[in-house]
């Protein structure tokens, strides 16, 4: 896609009511349900850099199959990494579940199959509980929920009530999506399929917010039977494939719900499929081996073997550009990241090039700030820091730091040290920072670095991933407040906070997006609570079985199996 | 009067050879020699690794990633451009310190369990020999991974778990060596005469014992090194970037298909050392053990 074409033909171009009526731009504001690892298990490590068979999203769509070609029944495989923690959509944490949510659970508001960078292609009715939506006024949605949906095999009904016990367990404290829920002051049943929801500020991003964690609808009577900590693990909703087997840290079991509403663009009920089965085959080499073999007919691109993947005439490729970044997360109360030049030499040392090159596919975009090029609020005149050890170690020996205390004490997330971090170690040397590696741990970076989950601040910082949410208030709004889950040591961000808050509360698009703009260009030039290194590319391989293969990603990147046929159906 | 008695024993077979008559029929054995080169070679390259290694182990050239072998690098690269070759020798040191270091461990612990039990016999006898019968029950891995688990990854813990797991093969052989050598008329001549316990096993019947010990430590080696490859290569081992050579053959084992010579380089040299000190076990045997000698 020509990203200047689309920003030069749809910038400004939205008025407020379009937005309001139809899109309400909206972000994932996420906060809480944000992740880290962030759920996309594509491996760093290098391949071709040929261009993309299918990119979603940031990039172009290609041609589908037509309507006419999807055949109904079957089943498809999906090599997958590891096993999703947690599928109850108020709780969980990992970012690595976020597709999954997708299965068993209707959302209230959701996006077109493809991403499309558009604002007001990015909620689509048709895919939504809600069949339509209205902006009453700056602070007052209602939400028309679509008649006759009843939870999986019960008769149980998704209605007003239940919509609104779900929001206020979403917005109970102890909630990962209560932060995305902030603006919402109370959830209102009018009829049996009407909700009013009144805000106590106005926001921009509540319906966005809907399509992620904050709208899945759970069954109300299932979770009180078999209790919150067994939800997550047995999920239950009204969603178009339910889990009939789980087998722990082996496979998921998904049969389709034959009595979804969801239909295609040519009015056909999806989902396609019987069944679908989740594989969880950690080993990166076994998966592939599997997809190769016939196992499997899906697989997480494994950024190694991506080239000589892509020159096999029987795969078929789908890629989201900017699915996610990679990134260092700091926290500015560690010395030294408390001081700015060491911050900056931090970045300017980062060699985001031959990252790209040797540990990715090569053909990723050269990291700046936390929004990626398939955001609508990308701009690509924001400058960001070039690789210049020089200039870097200019700039630590004016920092005021004797040369012993330019020490970044590191944390290896993983079990133990990861190639990218031994290629972060070598990267910054060239300045003469050195990483001071803690003990390796897996989920340490929770434990040990983000403040805001329970971190004891032991180390400093960690390098990870931070994934795509629908809007770019899920992305910012969780780094740059003082209080944000995902400001490492929830430093105060005293210039940047208001701006958040400010484009939160902005209906105009434009206006928004200059906000945006006026963010991710200060957080830059300061280093604040991050050093971005790439944007990542998600690409999804498939066997020659798989229809659709190009409407596998959603809006901010993340899968929807619903649209995946199997083209040999039933057969 | 004890030498006769020791013939008697053994029922007739060829005199002992004198010390360097052992060594001469050892090394001329040609497989035997060819393993002591290799061997030797593995040892000078561990010990002047930082003379002979072309490069640091975790110097990176971004701009040589994935090299093929070639006349500037022999082995190739890595994937963040380190030569193998280079992590290859220093890995040397590491996974043979390994291998000897846990060997010792082994030796330390199976050898005085090995003698209490036969020396001693009875209770002593029945509670460590269960021990080391339940210990040689546990499946080897599981073993490993647990005690690693406990202990946490690192090159100490690795040549601990590796020490213990292999510590109830010393204690069988000792054992049983023990009770051989403690019926013997020098070792009652030496009670007769007031010696303690203590020394009786140290002076008298270890001596005599140690034999297939050191056959039983040569071939342990390469299993020791084979077992810190596989610990490495699980994840749970040495962990990056100190380059053993399972490490590296885990580094590179999700580019088998793509950039092979990552994986099998370090994989070449893991089979040359069990190799080669399997073949020096087995001649060690063959001239250690009276029986055998002359069969070949």
């Amino acid at each position: 896609m020509d990203e200047s074409t689309f920003w030069t033909k749809n910038a400004g171009r939205l008025s407020r009511r379009s937005l309001l009526r139809g899109a309400a731009v909206g972000a994932a504001g996420l906060a809480g349900a944000a992740l880290i690892g962030c759920g996309d298990d594509d491996d760093a490590a290098g391949g071709g850099a040929a261009p993309a068979a299918t990119q979603a999203a940031g990039a172009a769509t290609s041609a589908a199959a037509t309507v006419a070609d999807v055949q109904r029944g079957g089943e498809l495989v999906y090599g997958w990494s590891y096993d999703p923690p947690n599928l109850d959509p108020h709780t969980g944490t990992s970012g690595g579940e976020r597709q999954w949510l997708h299965m068993p659970y209707d959302k209230l508001v959701n996006t077109t199959g493809m991403g499309l960078k558009t604002p007001s292609g990015l909620l689509e009715p048709r895919l939504s509980l809600a069949e339509s939506w209205e902006q009453l006024d700056d602070k007052t949605v209602v939400l028309n929920l679509r008649p006759n949906v009843k939870i999986w095999k019960t008769d149980e009904a998704v209605n007003a009530d239940l919509v609104k016990w779900n929001l206020d367990k979403g917005m109970d404290p102890g909630a990962t999506t209560r932060s995305a829920l902030g603006s919402l002051d109370n959830v209102e049943v009018v009829d049996d399929l009407t909700v009013r929801l009144n805000q106590s500020q106005v926001s921009a991003v509540l319906l966005s917010n809907m399509t992620d964690r904050p709208g899945s609808i759970i069954s109300r009577k299932h979770f009180e039977d078999v209790g919150a900590l067994e939800f997550g693990r047995n999920p239950l909703g009204s969603g178009p494939y339910q889990i009939v087997d789980w087998q722990s840290e082996a496979s998921i079991t998904f049969e389709a719900n034959k009595d979804h509403w969801m239909k295609d663009e040519e009015g056909r009920q999806m989902p396609y499929l019987d069944k679908f089965t989740m594989n969880i085959i950690p080993d990166t080499t076994v998966r592939v081996a599997a997809l190769e073999a016939g196992e499997s007919d899906l697989l997480t691109s494994p950024s190694v073997d991506y080239a000589r993947l892509k020159e096999d005439s029987n795969l078929q490729l789908s890629e989201f550009v900017g699915s996610h970044t990679y990134q260092w997360y700091l926290n500015m109360f560690f010395p030294p990241l408390d001081n700015e030049k060491f911050r900056k030499a931090l970045s300017l040392s980062l060699d985001r090039e031959n990252y790209i090159k040797n540990l990715l596919k090569g053909h990723e975009p050269v990291g700046k700030g936390l929004l990626t090029p398939a955001s609508w609020a990308w701009d690509d005149s924001i400058v960001g820091d070039e690789f210049n050890p020089a200039e870097a170690r200019k700039l630590l020996e004016g920092s005021g730091l004797p040369e012993s205390e330019w020490v970044l004490r590191g944390q290896p997330i993983g079990a133990s040290l990861s190639t990218g971090d031994q290629f972060y170690e070598a990267s910054h040397a060239q300045a003469g920072i050195k990483i001071d590696w803690a003990e390796p741990e897996r989920g340490s970076y929770a434990t040990r670095v983000l403040v805001g989950l329970g971190g004891d601040a032991s180390a400093a910082a960690f390098q990870s991933t931070w994934s795509m949410r629908l809007d770019p208030d899920g992305n910012v709004g969780d780094f740059y407040q003082e209080t944000a889950s995902y400001n490492p040591g929830q430093h105060p961000v005293p210039f940047l906070e208001p701006l958040v808050v400010k484009a939160r509360e902005t209906l105009d698009i434009d206006e928004r997006k200059a906000i945006y703009r006026e963010i991710e260009q200060y957080s830059i030039d300061h280093v604040i609570n991050r050093v971005t290194n790439t944007y990542a590319i998600a690409a999804r391989f498939g066997s020659s079985r798989v229809g659709n293969i190009d409407k596998v990603f959603g809006g901010e990147g993340k899968e929807r199996f619903y649209y995946l046929y199997n083209k040999e159906g039933a057969a | 009067m004890a030498v006769e008695t020791l013939r008697l024993g053994m029922g007739g077979l060829p005199e002992p050879k004198s010390l360097m008559a052992s060594v001469r029929s050892f090394v001329y054995e040609p497989k035997a020699a060819t393993a002591l080169v290799i061997l030797g070679l593995l040892l000078l390259m561990a010990i002047f690794a930082p003379l002979l290694a072309p490069y640091g182990f975790a110097e990176q050239d971004v701009t040589a990633s994935r090299v093929q072998p070639g006349a500037e690098h022999l082995m190739g690269t890595d994937i963040l451009g380190r030569d193998i070759l280079s992590r290859i020798i220093y890995g040397a040191r590491i996974s043979l310190r390994i291998g000897f270091i846990s060997v010792g461990i082994a030796a330390g612990v199976g050898v005085p369990t090995g003698a209490i039990a036969g020396y001693y016999g009875g209770w002593w006898d029945e509670i460590l020999m269960r021990l080391t019968d339940a210990m040689i029950a546990f499946p080897n891995l599981i073993f490993l991974m647990g005690v690693v688990a406990v202990l946490g990854p690192g090159t100490t813990n690795v040549m601990i778990a590796l020490g213990l797991n292999a510590f109830p093969l010393y204690a069988r052989l000792t054992r049983g060596q023990t009770l051989s050598v403690k019926q013997r008329d020098y070792v009652s001549a030496a009670r007769a005469l007031g010696g303690t316990d203590l020394r009786i096993m140290a002076r008298h019947i270890m001596p005599n014992a140690v034999q297939p010990l050191i056959v039983q430590g040569s071939l342990a080696l390469g299993t020791a090194v084979l077992a810190e490859s596989s610990l490495s290569f699980l994840g749970i081992g040495i962990s990056p970037p100190t380059p053993t050579w399972g490490v590296i053959i885990s580094e590179g084992f999700a580019l088998i298909r793509t950039n092979p010579w990552i994986s099998v380089a370090p994989g070449f040299f893991i089979v040359a050392f069990v190799l080669s000190v399997n073949l020096l076990g087995d001649r060690l045997r063959d001239v250690f053990d009276p029986r055998l000698r002359g069969t070949r």
